[in-house]
């Protein structure tokens, strides 16, 4: 009898902490303005924790975490506690008819409980198979069998995890297989899973570039209410055997123009305050050089925002004169 | 088990396991009244952490690195008997920086001073003093309560400890049987009990720093390809987090200069070691053998 009750007690402790944690979550999580932030890298770390003031959010990769020793978990907890962290994983490959690793998600788990970050994000990407891990973010071939793989992995990351993850769209130099064109496979795969998108907007472009599409008018093609946070990165131009060059995502350079504006566009149709993350993986230019890339895109966001007030005031006034 | 009927290696062994449990107990519970503390320490100052991890002297020192590198303060290396003079380059410096004892240290090196006796002086500095409190405040370091609390542990350890070691002594005198291997353990024991129940950071300030360390360590790994010229915050953070001696000497050949001690600096022989170490013991306490290092709070 005495175990019951001690059993019960148990549960309901466990379910009042689980609920606190989840409000705690959703309270960090509503945020009133739209925010631009950069991922974490150690190299930067200095540059970063001196100008947190410009900086408002930071994206950390959480695979450098699993696994980590306890003081390097406690350097980002002190991190989290001053500074918005969201968590970022690459390693997962949720994309894939294959069963995620219940390992990766128990270390996530692990991770967001330690860290309590505002949320979690992953990539629409395979990254093993037969065993193979191929080193990179594969696009998967888009078929039934993918979105039904990949909800059922977000479904599962969900459930270990406590929060959904958003999931990114990737970028690919060659088109995979399937039924479906890149944008479509994609809705289809949010749809199934529940899960919220990270909008890569380089990605987009190069994709775009790469496969001969209009970034434009696939932008335009994403449901509103699907942008809440953002990638901008750059990449370069290389050369391929059929004579057209390629736009690859090495995050290696400065953000592009057109990802600016495609930044604006985006802004002009959110519904919610954005959160925008600068990617930047190496050939570091000094800390001026990537907050002056954070200004440019607060810039463009602003100026999404005003497009946004200005077509609303048109069309208000448009109602007026209709009524 | 009568640890007194016990003879030879068997009672010595019987009593290092006792030290150590005892010690080790004492260390849980000193932990464990220390790690607790409400308020979350900002990383946002290397001169903060430099404080937490080699007092405030060390933070003094980091600071005139800094400056150094941006240009702001001179460096006159071997000028003066002590070694390294600095003076500030702009008297409108102090205005230029945002941070009080970077102010402080261009106020200071206005009209020139010799490094040493600037270490000394600004340590009693309302900025160190500022950083001391905060890091108090911040339960990184023992405030009266905490060390009030350690002062408890020690005396208990220290107590049981030595009561042991001398009713076995006593024992052993009465029964003409050599004790000197006791009292070498009981010796060492006691060292390591005074030490590990009352080391200079608490948990969570030793905790601190470990993850500052963690969360800069990109930045040590890729010390050799930090550039001059105070382009960014990064010396100072690699010199705030992993001390002077992370700072690649290549680049920054002035390194060993602003590290220097007064032992080093007085090595040809000078009596001014002797002349000024009462300044030493007065703004130190007991403990400035070798210059002062770590004392400061």
């Amino acid at each position: 009898m005495a175990d019951a009750e001690e059993g019960a007690e148990a549960a309901v402790s466990k379910a009042t902490f689980d609920q606190g944690l989840m409000r705690w979550r959703e309270e960090r999580k509503v945020t009133k303005r739209d925010r631009i932030g950069m991922g974490w890298r150690p190299e930067l770390a200095a540059g970063i924790v001196e100008n947190l003031d410009k900086i408002d959010v930071i994206e950390v990769i959480a695979d450098d975490f699993f696994g980590a020793r306890k003081s390097k978990l406690e350097g980002l907890r002190f991190l989290a506690e001053q500074a918005q962290v969201v968590l970022h994983g690459v390693g997962m490959g949720l994309a894939s008819a294959a069963l995620v690793e219940e390992r990766r998600l128990a270390q996530m788990a692990k991770l967001v409980e330690r860290v309590r970050p505002e949320g979690w994000s992953e990539h629409l990407a395979f990254v093993r198979g037969g065993g193979v891990e191929i080193g990179h973010l594969a696009a998967p071939p888009r078929t039934a069998a993918t979105v039904e793989g990949a909800a059922r992995n977000i479904r599962r990351a969900r459930e270990v995890v406590g929060t959904a993850p958003e999931v990114e769209n990737i970028a690919t130099l060659v088109e995979p297989p399937g039924d479906w064109p890149e944008w479509e496979w994609v809705h289809r795969t949010i749809a199934a899973s529940g899960a919220g998108l990270l909008l890569d907007l380089h990605n987009l472009y190069a994709n775009a570039m790469n496969h001969g599409y209009d970034a434009v008018a696939a932008l335009r093609a994403i449901p509103a209410e699907c942008f809440e946070t953002i990638h901008i990165a750059g990449g370069k131009l290389i050369p391929a055997t059929d004579g057209r060059d390629r736009l690859l995502d090495d995050h290696l350079h400065d953000v592009p123009d057109p990802v600016y504006a495609l930044l604006e566009a985006a802004t002009s149709r959110a519904m919610r305050p954005l959160t925008v993350i600068l990617e930047r993986d190496g050939r570091y230019p000094a800390m001026g050089e990537l907050l002056e890339q954070i200004a440019a895109a607060r810039a463009a966001v602003r100026r999404g925002r005003a497009r946004a007030e200005m077509l609303g005031e048109s069309t208000s006034r448009m109602g007026e004169v209709a009524a | 088990m009568n640890p007194f009927e016990l003879v030879g290696l068997d009672f010595l062994i019987f009593y290092a396991a006792f030290a150590a449990g005892v010690i080790g107990l004492a260390v849980l519970y000193r932990r464990w009244g220390e790690a607790d503390s409400p308020m979350s320490p900002p990383v946002d100052d290397p001169y903060l952490i430099a404080t937490l991890r080699g007092g405030k002297e060390e933070a003094v020192r980091v600071a005139v690195m800094s400056l150094v590198d941006r240009g702001l303060l001179k460096l006159d290396v071997g000028s003066t008997l002590m070694g390294t003079s600095l003076q500030t380059t702009d008297p409108e410096a102090p205005g230029l920086v945002r941070r009080p004892i970077e102010k402080e240290v261009l106020h200071y090196f206005r009209k020139g001073e010799e490094l040493l006796k600037a270490v000394e002086e600004l340590q009693v500095g309302q900025a160190c003093r500022d950083y001391v409190g905060k890091l108090t405040g911040l339960g990184l370091l023992p405030d009266e309560e905490a060390q009030a609390r350690r002062t408890r542990i020690k005396v208990a350890v220290l107590t049981a400890l030595s009561v042991l070691a001398l009713l076995r002594i006593g024992q052993a005198v009465m029964n003409q049987r050599p004790f000197l291997y006791l009292v070498v353990l009981t010796g060492v024991s006691l060292y390591a009990a005074y030490r590990l129940s009352d080391p200079r950071l608490t948990a969570k300030g030793q905790e601190f720093l470990d993850g500052a360390k963690a969360l800069f360590s990109g930045l040590r790994e890729r010390a050799g390809s930090l550039r001059a010229g105070g382009r960014s915050s990064d010396l100072a953070w690699l010199a705030g987090v992993w001390g002077l001696a992370a700072v690649p000497a290549l680049v920054f050949p002035y390194r060993d200069a602003l590290a220097a001690k007064r032992a080093q600096a007085t090595s040809n022989g000078s009596s001014w070691w002797d002349s000024s170490s009462s300044s030493c013991g007065s703004s130190c306490g007991g403990g400035c053998g070798g210059g002062c290092g770590g004392c400061g709070e």
